[in-house]
């Protein structure tokens, strides 16, 4: 009865599935319970979205055929703003029982359709043993009502499936959350899926409708429904623990009763709430090898990559697209943009990052495209370095490194800029040096080396370079001033010796007289006058003459008849050398005028 | 025959002298090699020993800071900046990568306001170095006495009267930088400019290790150091803190 009602459920939620179908393709598909037990009755349905005749069913080895084929017909005519459209389908449906162990095929059924031959799929059903199992099952659902408040036992469980336990940073995993059952279950409520913290999640499947399909688990055959089947790139490394999966479930018991007429009636059932809770699984996330190479950015998995741009010759100010395209599989969606070292003069956009992508088992497989929007400013042949991706092979466990081509830009000169830009003056504007980075001035080279300095101030040396400027100076101004006196000391003694030289020369002059010796008493007088004349006025005798002298006796204000006296008696004196008896008043009235003089002289020249 | 030998000797002497300085030419060319080839730790090593010989430049003190700077020891740099600053005081790549070097550095310290004379005053000082102002002052004297000479000796009136005046002004100018030379001679021997050189020192308010904790410095930070205890010195700041640090934790400029 309890399998007769499952069957039921499958085949109603088959046939839901079915309808979706489009029926413009003809789909002939086999669907029959994955695992049976041994003797245990199952139903075989062929499903034809079309008008099918002349079925020709497969050979049924190791299966005995209790019914069929049954065929049933269904058409319905849908009119939708007067467009018509019309389903068919035609179910063959075969009871079967299994008669030994193992795993076995069942051909493909044939049927025609506008005279074409169709053949279905082959279809693998896996016996188990069974015969007592039937009996435990139903058997269980009693003792069953002992253990209600465990959350999950051997009839009902939940659990979360991984398919890698242990895996590297960015690889992916995939986990199925699902229900194994041997109970009839009449829903569930209250869905709580992990969180799944840690990773970064990607859904592959989870289906509105929970559709059940038998699994053989340690010989035990089990109604296995998923709930949910995800992605995982776990984003760290270390242990991550995924958070258990909690659900209500609601399992049918029919409740036995002593009245007979219930069970006429089908039974009464009672609805019991089972909270079940799997098992947390734990992932060991191994980090990456620590020797990535500098261009890593954490892209793992199976890649290619391509760069192209689209074009190579432009005129200044124009647009160009460089675009990288990544092709694989693994974390694709976690790719960041490729750097791309552009040359400084160039505008450069944000890439624009194109995913076209598609979740599988193996990862998200697709391919990213960044595009690189760049505008050149100025004329000129620019290199665009060869672009490199590196990437974590999960296949090989290293890292490998794809470089692209590099790009060769020709840029020239734009014509006709300000025609096209009225406002703005390109040419005209000015811009600041770019300072690319900033560093410290670079060594100085050429320069002398010096013995280390001693501080000059306040040595003794320092002191003694004043003393010495000081005293040098005085010394020389004292000198002078020595030197100065000297000289007018000098002046003063001859000036005032003046006249006892000459009054000594006079006496010696005398002597003469008495003597009679007249040359030498000429000679004498002469002597004494111009030795006290130039004693007198400071000047050599060398340098007097006649002339000279009453200039100069002029200026010291000695009056003319003394002069003319002096010039008499030298006059005398010259001539009385050379003719002595020709001088009258003779050597006497000589020698008393040159006394005279010279005490004139005295008086005056002071 | 006396003087002849003394010639000799001189000669000898400058011979020996200048080989002495090849060879500190050549490791200075060695050190300039290493930094090309950023091999900054040889570099260092190199102009140290130069240093060590006795010898200074401005020009060493700059390439020896550079050469601490590229290794990342920026209180170093800005040691061997200053030391080279001390020794010209207008170098603009000195001045330039000193600023750079500050620029690192933790500390942001206000500096006391100071009234406009007084910072006339002490930069004006710091444009020459002690020993400048000193021989400047020598010359300066000698000249004036020179002028006063020809005051005193000179017969001609013109002549006399601007002799006098300038010998006046050249004997004010040298007092102007014999002053100048005894202050720098006096910050320099009582309150030398060290650099902290400890990453993080903290400044105690005696100079013990139980001296209350006053503030947290920086390596890079400039300083004055005023008194002297033991292993301990007295600091004083731009902003006019004072603190103790130990002698380890700062190098005189």
């Amino acid at each position: 009865m309890k399998n007769i009602h499952k069957i039921g459920t499958i085949a109603i939620l088959t046939f839901i599935f079915l309808v979706k179908v489009q029926a413009q393709n003809v789909e002939f598909v086999a669907s029959a319970p994955r695992v049976v037990q041994v003797g245990e009755q199952f139903r075989l349905t062929y499903s034809l979205n079309a008008k099918g005749s002349d079925f020709q069913e497969p050979a049924f080895e190791n299966f005995k055929v209790l019914a069929g084929p049954n065929i049933s017909t269904s058409s319905s005519v849908q009119i939708v703003n007067g467009k018509m459209s019309q389903s068919v389908s035609y179910t063959y449906t075969f009871i079967l029982m299994a008669v030994s162990e193992g795993n076995f095929t069942i051909p493909p059924a044939n049927v025609t359709v506008n005279r074409k031959s169709v053949q279905s799929n082959q279809f693998t059903i896996e016996v188990v043993k069974g015969g007592q199992t039937s009996q435990t099952t139903s058997g269980g659902s009693s003792s069953n009502a002992v253990n209600r408040p465990t959350s999950g036992n051997s009839k009902v469980f939940v659990t979360i499936e991984v398919d890698k336990k242990s895996l590297y940073q960015g690889e992916s995993l995939v986990a199925e959350i699902k229900l194994y059952t041997q109970q009839s279950l009449s829903g569930f409520e209250d869905i709580k899926f992990p969180p799944f913290t840690g990773f970064w999640s990607q859904d592959i499947e989870s289906p509105q409708q929970i559709e059940l399909h038998r699994e053989n688990l340690n010989g035990q055959i089990y109604d296995v429904g998923l709930f949910k089947k995800v992605l995982l790139f776990p984003q760290r490394s270390g242990e991550i623990t995924i958070d258990p999966f909690e659900i209500t479930m609601i399992v049918q018991e029919r409740v036995r009763s002593n009245n007979p007429f219930d069970d006429f009636f089908g039974g009464s059932y009672r609805r019991i709430p089972l909270k079940m809770i799997s098992d947390p699984v734990k992932i060991a996330v191994k980090p990456l090898p620590v020797n990535a190479p500098a261009e890593f950015s954490g892209a793992v998995g199976k890649y290619s990559m391509t760069a192209s741009i689209d074009k190579t010759r432009v005129k200044a100010n124009e647009a160009i697209t460089l675009k990288v395209k990544v092709t694989g599989t693994g974390n694709l969606k976690l790719i960041k943009p490729v750097k791309v070292d552009f040359p400084l003069d160039m505008d450069v956009y944000d890439p624009k990052t194109d995913l076209n992508t598609k979740t599988t088992n193996d990862g998200v497989t697709g391919n990213v495209t960044f595009d690189y929007l760049f505008i050149p400013r100025y004329a000129g042949t620019f290199r665009i370095a060869p672009i490199v991706f590196s990437y974590f092979d999960t296949g090989s466990k290293t890292y490998k490194t794809i470089t692209s081509q590099e790009f060769e830009i020709e840029v020239e000169r734009g014509t006709g800029d300000q025609e096209t830009t009225p406002g703005i003056v390109q040419s005209l504007t000015k811009e600041d040096v770019k300072y690319i980075g900033k560093d410290i001035r670079f060594l100085k080279s050429g320069f002398a080396l010096k013995k280390k300095e001693t501080i000059i101030y306040g040595t003794a040396g320092f002191y003694l370079a004043y003393m010495g400027a000081l005293l040098l100076f005085l010394a020389i101004i004292i000198f002078r001033r020595t030197q100065i006196k000297q000289n007018a000391n000098q002046v003063k003694v001859k000036n005032r010796k003046a006249n006892k030289v000459s009054r000594r020369r006079l006496k010696i002059a005398s002597a003469y007289l008495k003597q009679n010796n007249s040359e030498k008493f000429y000679d004498e007088i002469l002597k004494a006058i111009w030795g006290y004349l130039s004693d007198k006025l400071s000047i050599p005798v060398v340098n007097l003459t006649k002339d000279n002298v009453s200039e100069i006796l002029n200026k010291h204000q000695v009056d003319a008849e003394t002069v003319g006296n002096l010039m008499q008696l030298l006059d005398a004196c010259e001539f009385a050398r050379y003719a002595p008896a020709s001088v009258s008043g003779g050597m006497d009235e000589i020698y008393k005028q040159a006394e005279m003089v010279i005490s004139k002289l005295d008086q005056k020249i002071k | 025959m006396a003087t002849l030998r003394i010639i000799f000797f001189i000669a000898f002497v400058g011979i020996l002298n200048s080989a002495h300085a090849s060879g500190m030419q050549a490791l200075l060319d060695s050190a300039s090699t290493y930094y090309s080839t950023n091999q900054f730790e040889k570099a260092i090593a190199s102009y140290e020993q130069v240093i060590a010989s006795g010898y200074e430049a401005p020009e060493l003190y700059y390439n020896l800071g550079n050469a601490y700077f590229k290794s990342n020891k920026i209180a170093l740099a800005i040691v061997n900046y200053e030391r080279a600053k001390k020794l010209a005081p207008n170098d603009e790549d000195i001045d330039f990568n000193l600023n750079m070097a500050n620029t690192f550095i933790v500390d942001k310290i206000e500096v006391m306001p100071e009234f406009f004379l007084n910072s006339w005053r002490s930069n004006f000082g710091k444009t020459l170095s002690t020993n400048q102002w000193s021989l400047l002052s020598i010359s300066l004297f000698a000249s004036a006495l020179v002028l006063l000479l020809v005051y005193f000796l000179s017969g001609k009136a013109v002549l006399r009267k601007i002799s006098f005046w300038m010998g006046i002004l050249f004997l004010i100018i040298s007092l102007v930088s014999f002053t100048n030379a005894r202050k720098q001679k006096w910050l320099i021997t009582h309150e030398p400019e060290a650099i902290v050189i400890t990453p993080s020192v903290v400044v105690k308010s005696a100079p013990s290790e139980t001296g209350t904790e006053l503030f947290l410095i920086h390596e890079g930070l400039k300083v004055k150091t005023t008194e002297k205890s033991g292993d301990w010195h007295q600091i004083k700041l731009s902003n006019g803190n004072k603190g103790w640090i130990k002698k380890t934790d700062f190098v005189i400029i």
